[in-house]
């Protein structure tokens, strides 16, 4: 019996290294720009960890574990489902918060840093459910 | 959902690492179905039957309120 819907599409898990790896990169690379090691313009270095960063952790996301099994799949699923109730409920509190302390520096959060938040929450769930099965 | 799991792999000696590794699954995949923890799909469950030469109704058995 060739069923195929319990299977999400992944990466390999070599990506996982390769992931690994670029965010290593992009960090030391930032740190180097940011200590004027590199002679390179700190806006640029910002900009591509802002951009690096949340694409190394996506793949890092949808690349498969070694054992990648029906019960993976389904700490899989439910960890997203997780991280998307986190991510709405940080957002709307942070819109109370925004509008309670406007001037607050706290509440002043970029994209990339959501989005690196969000990825956070979806390993720690993914992770901590992973071990406790 | 209860089932007989452990009792058929003392039966055929084999350890759940094995079991695992003739489905296709991890060992605490195995350890999750035998302790109730997770309900395999259809095709699992058929699978582990077919190791142990048996039907799926010898293995899993509903429970009052499943």
């Amino acid at each position: 019996m060739a069923t195929k819907q319990n299977e999400l599409r992944l990466l390999p898990f070599a990506f996982k290294k390769i992931a690994i790896g670029a965010i290593l990169l992009i960090g030391l690379f930032l740190l180097l720009a940011l200590s004027n090691i590199l002679p390179v313009n700190k806006d640029v270095a910002k900009t591509i960890f802002k951009i690096g960063v949340p694409l190394a952790l996506l793949v890092l996301t949808l690349t498969r574990n070694k054992v990648e099994d029906e019960l993976t799949l389904h700490i899989r699923v439910k960890a997203f489902a997780y991280t998307f109730v986190f991510g709405v409920i940080f957002v709307t509190l942070r819109t109370i918060a925004d509008t309670l302390f406007p001037d607050d520096s706290i509440t002043k959060m970029g994209l990339t840093d959501f989005l690196v938040l969000m990825f956070v929450d979806y390993f720690i769930n993914f992770y901590y459910m992973l071990r406790r099965r | 959902m209860k089932n007989t799991i452990k009792v058929q792999r003392a039966i055929k000696n084999l350890t759940q690492e094995e079991l695992g590794n003739r489905i296709g699954v991890s060992r605490q995949t195995i350890n999750s179905i035998e302790n109730n923890r997770y309900t395999p799909s259809t095709v699992l469950a058929l699978k582990i039957a077919n190791v142990f030469d048996t039907s799926v109704n010898e293995i899993f058995e509903l429970e009052e309120g499943d």
